[in-house]
C-alpha cells in the first residue's frame, strides 16, 4: 500500500507517534527529595552537601536525614538565574517551588515590593520566636530581609568589613597603618606611602583598592556613618551633608593629587595578583573574601595584617557590611515546619557551624556561637593575628543595612556621580568646596528622580 | 454488494484523509505557535497596562508605563546606547565581513578554509563566552591588551577599559565584531561565489578596472545578501543585551560606568527582573518591537528604492 502523500511524511507520521508513545509511556518523574533547596554560592553548596572528597563526618543533609528521616536535595542556581526563575514562579502562585531559598543581598529587595500579605515568601516571625532564635541572631542582619516588622530570611551571616594590607610594604616605608585612625589620616598615610615606593622607581603601586565606575567600595563608607542610600523607611538619605561629604572624599581618594586608590579587576584573579604584586596593598574585605585571599596568594601567608576601617568622625562605626545571604520558605512550600527545621540545622546547630568553618572564614549571625574556640585562634596567613576575633568585634559595631527596590537604582546612580566627581577632581584639582558643591547638586537632582521612581513603583499595604 | 460497499468506505475514508492530512499535519506547529508565541504576545500587550507587585497584586494604569518611560531619561540612555552600538556596529561589521569575505574569496590566498574557519569559530561559542574572554583580555593590568599597550607606554598598562565610560562602549563594539565579522563572512563568500563569472570576464573585456568590477559586479551581485545582514544584524544589534550584562557584571553593576552598557533589552531585564514590575517589562518589550519594526521598514524601504533606481 503506497502513502499518498509520500514516504517522508509517513516516516515523519511514524516518527511522531513513537515519540508520542515514548512521551505517555515514560516511567513517572524521578522521586524528588523531601526538601529541595536552592542555593547559589559554591560554599555555600560544599558546607551543606560536602565536596565529593571523602570525610569521617558525614555531610549536614546527611545529618538532617539521620536525625528527622527527611531526604535533602541542594540544588545550585546562579543567582540571575535563581532571580528569573524565582520572580516567575512567585508571580505565577507556582505550586512546585523549592521548600528553601537562599538569596543574595542585591536581589532580595523586588521579592519584597508587594504587599506582606503578597509576598513569596512565609513570614518567619514566629518561627524565630517560638525556637528563640530572634534574640540569638544579631538583630541588625534581620535588617534588609524585612519589610514592615515582618521577617522574611533568616540571616546567613554578618559580613563585617575590615581592611587587609601588606605590612612588610607598608613597614618598608616606615607607616604604621594602624595607628590611623580616621579616614584623612589614613589617607595622608597612603599618600607618603605611594610617594616612598615612586621614589624607588614603583610607579603603579597604589594605596588601596577602591572602585571609581562603581559604588561597591562607596557604600561601606557611607554605612560606617549610617547612612544607606535610601533607608529602611524608604527615606532618601542621599542629600544629607554628610552623604555629599563622603561622596567627595572618595571621589578625592580615586583621582587627582591625592589620589590613593585604583581598582582590581574581579576577573583573572586581579585582586590576589594585584596584592601578590604590590599593585595594590589595601583591600577593604568582608568575611567573605578572606578564603578568596588565602587560596589565590597562599605566598603571602605572614605578610598580611587586618584591621579596622579607619573612621570620618566620632560616633562612626568602624565596620561595616558587604554582601550577605538569607535563606527562606517560600509560601508554597508543602512543609514548612519541616523546612524550618532544615534552616535551623543549617544556619544554627554546632554541626552547621564546623560544616562552616571547613570551607569558609564567614562568621555566623548567632552571636552565642562567636564565644567558641574556633574564633579565639591566631591566624598564621595574619601572621598569628587573631583576625575571627576582629571581625567579631567589628561585628557588635555593624551598621544597620537596607535594601529597597529603587537601592539598585540609586546604586547605579552613585556610581556616575562617582565618574563624574573624579572627572571634576582631575580638571580641578584641589577645589574641595566646589566639589562638595557640584556633588550636592548632582545628588539633589538624583533625590528628586528617586522620589519619582518610588513614587511609580510604590504598591500600598 | 458488500464488495461495492467496502470499495465505497475505503475511498471515503482515502478522500477523508487526503482533504483533513494537511490541517493534520500543520496542526502541532498550529498549536505550539499559538501557545507559545501568539498568546503571550496579546498577553503582554494587556500586562503592558497593568502595574504588577505579586501573584494577587496589581494595579490597572492603562497608558501609564508607557507615559512613564518616555519620561524616563534612563531610557533614552538605553535607546541612545543601544542606537549609537547599532550604527557603529553596523558600519564596521558589514565592511569588514565583505573585506574578509573578499580576501578569503581569492584563490591566490592559501590555507583558505583554515582561515575561514579561524575567523568564522568566534560565532560558535557565543556572547557569554566571548564576553568572558574580554573581560580577561582587557582586565586592567593584567590583560593582553592593556600589557601590550603597557609594553610602549607603561601608563597605559593602568587605562580602564571596563570602568570608563568610553573605553567600556568600544570594548562592547569590539567584542561583538570579534564574535561577528566571520558571520558576516560566511554570508558574503557565499553571495560572491553566486555572482556570474562571465560578468567579471564582460567587464574586464570592456576595460573595467578592479574597483569598478567590484562597484558595478559584485556589490549588485552580493546586494540580497548584504540587505539581508544589514537588516538581521540591525535587529540583532538592538537587542544587544548578554554581551554587556556578562562584562559588566562583572565590574559592579550590569549597566555599565555612567551607564555604557544600558541597553534597551537590559532596561526591560532591570523593569522585569530587578524592579519586579513584570508589567513594566512587557511595555518596554512593545516599545522595542515598534522601534526595531520602525527600523526595519526604513532599512526594508531604502533597499527597495535603490532596486528600484537601478532597474
Amino acid at each position: 500500500m503506497s502513502f499518498h502523500l509520500g514516504k517522508p511524511i509517513l516516516v515523519m507520521l511514524i516518527l511522531s507517534v513513537v515519540c508520542a508513545a515514548g512521551l505517555a509511556l515514560r516511567p513517572g518523574k524521578r522521586d524528588r527529595a523531601d526538601l529541595l533547596v536552592w542555593v547559589f554560592a559554591e560554599v555555600h553548596q560544599k558546607t551543606y552537601q560536602g565536596d565529593g572528597k571523602p570525610t569521617t563526618q558525614p555531610t549536614l543533609v546527611e545529618q538532617f536525614r539521620r536525625r528527622t528521616g527527611k531526604r535533602v536535595a541542594i540544588e545550585m542556581v546562579a543567582t540571575r538565574s535563581e532571580d528569573v526563575r524565582l520572580v516567575s514562579m512567585f508571580m505565577s502562585d507556582a505550586r512546585d517551588v523549592p521548600d528553601v531559598v537562599e538569596l543574595e543581598i542585591s536581589s532580595v529587595a523586588k521579592y519584597l515590593r508587594p504587599p506582606t500579605s503578597d509576598i513569596g515568601l512565609l513570614p518567619l516571625n514566629d518561627f524565630l520566636t517560638r525556637s528563640g532564635w530572634m534574640d540569638k541572631v544579631l538583630a541588625a542582619r534581620f535588617a534588609p530581609w524585612s519589610k514592615n516588622g515582618v521577617i522574611f530570611g533568616v540571616p546567613h551571616d554578618v559580613h563585617p568589613v575590615t581592611l587587609v594590607y601588606r605590612e612588610d610594604l607598608f613597614r618598608e616605608a616606615g607607616i604604621d597603618l594602624p595607628a590611623m585612625k580616621t579616614w584623612p589620616e589614613f589617607r595622608a598615610a597612603c599618600l607618603k606611602f605611594q610617594d616612598f615606593w615612586r621614589a624607588r622607581g614603583v610607579k603603579n603601586r597604589h594605596a588601596i583598592e577602591l572602585m571609581n565606575s562603581s559604588a561597591d567600595h562607596l557604600i561601606p563608607m557611607l554605612l560606617q556613618r549610617h547612612m544607606n542610600p535610601i533607608d529602611g523607611g524608604g527615606t532618601i538619605e542621599i542629600t544629607k551633608e554628610k552623604f555629599v561629604e563622603t561622596v567627595a572624599f572618595f571621589a578625592e581618594c580615586v583621582a587627582g593629587p591625592t589620589q590613593i586608590a585604583s581598582q582590581s579587576p574581579a576577573a583573572a584573579g586581579g585582586l590576589a595578583r594585584d596584592l601578590i604584586e604590590g599593585n595594590i596593598c589595601v583591600f577593604v574585605t568582608p568575611d567573605w573574601r578572606i578564603d578568596y585571599i588565602k587560596e589565590y596568594a597562599p605566598g603571602l601567608a605572614g605578610k598580611m595584617r587586618m584591621m579596622p576601617m579607619p573612621i570620618f568622625e566620632p560616633g562612626d562605626s568602624r565596620t561595616a557590611t558587604w554582601g550577605g545571604t538569607m535563606m527562606g520558605i517560600p509560601r508554597n512550600c508543602k512543609d514548612p515546619e519541616a523546612a524550618w527545621k532544615l534552616i535551623e540545622f543549617l544556619y544554627f546547630s554546632k554541626e552547621g557551624l564546623d560544616a562552616r568553618r571547613q570551607y569558609s572564614a564567614i562568621l555566623p549571625p548567632v552571636i552565642t556561637q562567636w564565644n567558641d574556640p574556633v574564633y579565639q585562634r591566631g591566624d598564621p596567613y595574619f601572621g598569628g593575628q587573631q583576625t575571627d576575633l576582629l571581625f567579631i568585634e567589628m561585628a557588635k559595631e555593624l551598621p544597620a543595612r537596607y535594601v529597597t527596590p529603587a537601592t539598585a537604582i540609586a546604586n547605579g546612580y552613585l556610581s556616575k556621580v562617582i565618574v563624574d566627581a573624579a572627572t571634576f577632581v582631575e580638571r580641578h584639582p584641589g577645589d574641595h568646596a566646589a566639589l562638595v558643591a557640584q556633588c550636592r547638586e548632582w545628588l539633589t537632582g538624583i533625590a528628586r528622580d528617586l522620589r519619582r521612581r518610588i513614587e511609580h513603583g510604590k504598591f500600598d499595604e | 454488494m458488500t464488495n461495492e460497499g467496502g470499495r465505497g468506505l475505503s475511498s471515503k475514508l482515502w478522500a477523508m484523509q487526503a482533504k483533513y492530512a494537511p490541517y493534520l499535519f500543520v496542526a502541532p506547529f498550529l498549536l505550539l505557535f499559538c501557545a507559545f508565541m501568539v498568546y503571550p504576545l496579546l498577553r503582554s500587550i494587556s500586562m503592558s497596562f497593568y502595574s504588577y507587585a505579586g501573584p494577587h497584586t496589581s494595579r490597572f494604569v492603562g497608558l501609564g508605563h508607557y507615559r512613564y518611560f518616555l519620561g524616563d531619561f534612563l531610557l533614552w540612555i538605553a535607546v541612545a546606547n543601544t542606537i549609537v552600538y547599532a550604527i557603529v556596529y553596523m558600519g564596521l561589521q558589514i565592511p569588514l565581513s565583505l573585506g574578509l569575505a573578499l580576501l578569503l574569496n581569492n584563490p591566490r590566498v592559501r590555507f583558505r578554509n583554515l582561515f575561514r574557519f579561524a575567523f568564522f569559530a568566534p560565532y560558535l561559542v557565543g556572547n557569554v563566552f566571548v564576553s568572558v574572554i574580554f573581560v580577561l583580555l582587557l582586565s586592567q593590568r593584567h590583560g593582553l591588551i592593556p600589557k601590550a599597550l603597557g609594553f610602549f607606554n607603561p601608563a597605559w598598562l593602568e587605562v580602564s577599559w571596563l570602568g570608563d565610560p568610553i573605553n567600556a562602549r568600544i570594548a562592547i563594539v569590539v567584542a561583538s565584531l570579534w564574535l561577528s565579522v566571520g558571520w558576516g563572512m560566511v554570508f558574503f563568500l557565499a553571495a560572491l561565489q553566486g555572482v556570474d563569472r562571465e560578468l567579471y570576464d564582460a567587464a574586464a573585456v570592456d576595460g573595467a578596472g578592479p574597483w569598478s568590477r567590484f562597484r558595478h559586479v559584485t556589490l549588485p551581485g552580493i546586494k540580497p545578501v548584504m540587505t539581508f545582514l544589514v537588516v538581521s544584524g540591525t535587529i540583532g544589534a538592538l537587542q544587544l543585551f548578554e554581551l554587556p550584562y556578562v562584562i559588566f557584571l562583572q565590574h559592579g553593576s550590569a549597566a555599565g560606568p555612567k551607564w555604557a552598557g544600558l541597553t534597551i533589552v537590559m532596561y526591560l531585564y532591570q523593569q522585569g527582573f530587578d524592579l519586579g514590575d513584570i508589567g513594566a517589562a512587557c511595555a518596554v518589550g512593545w516599545f522595542l518591537v515598534l522601534l526595531i519594526l520602525g527600523v526595519a521598514l526604513v532599512q526594508i524601504r531604502i533597499s527597495r528604492a535603490g532596486r528600484e533606481e537601478e532597474s
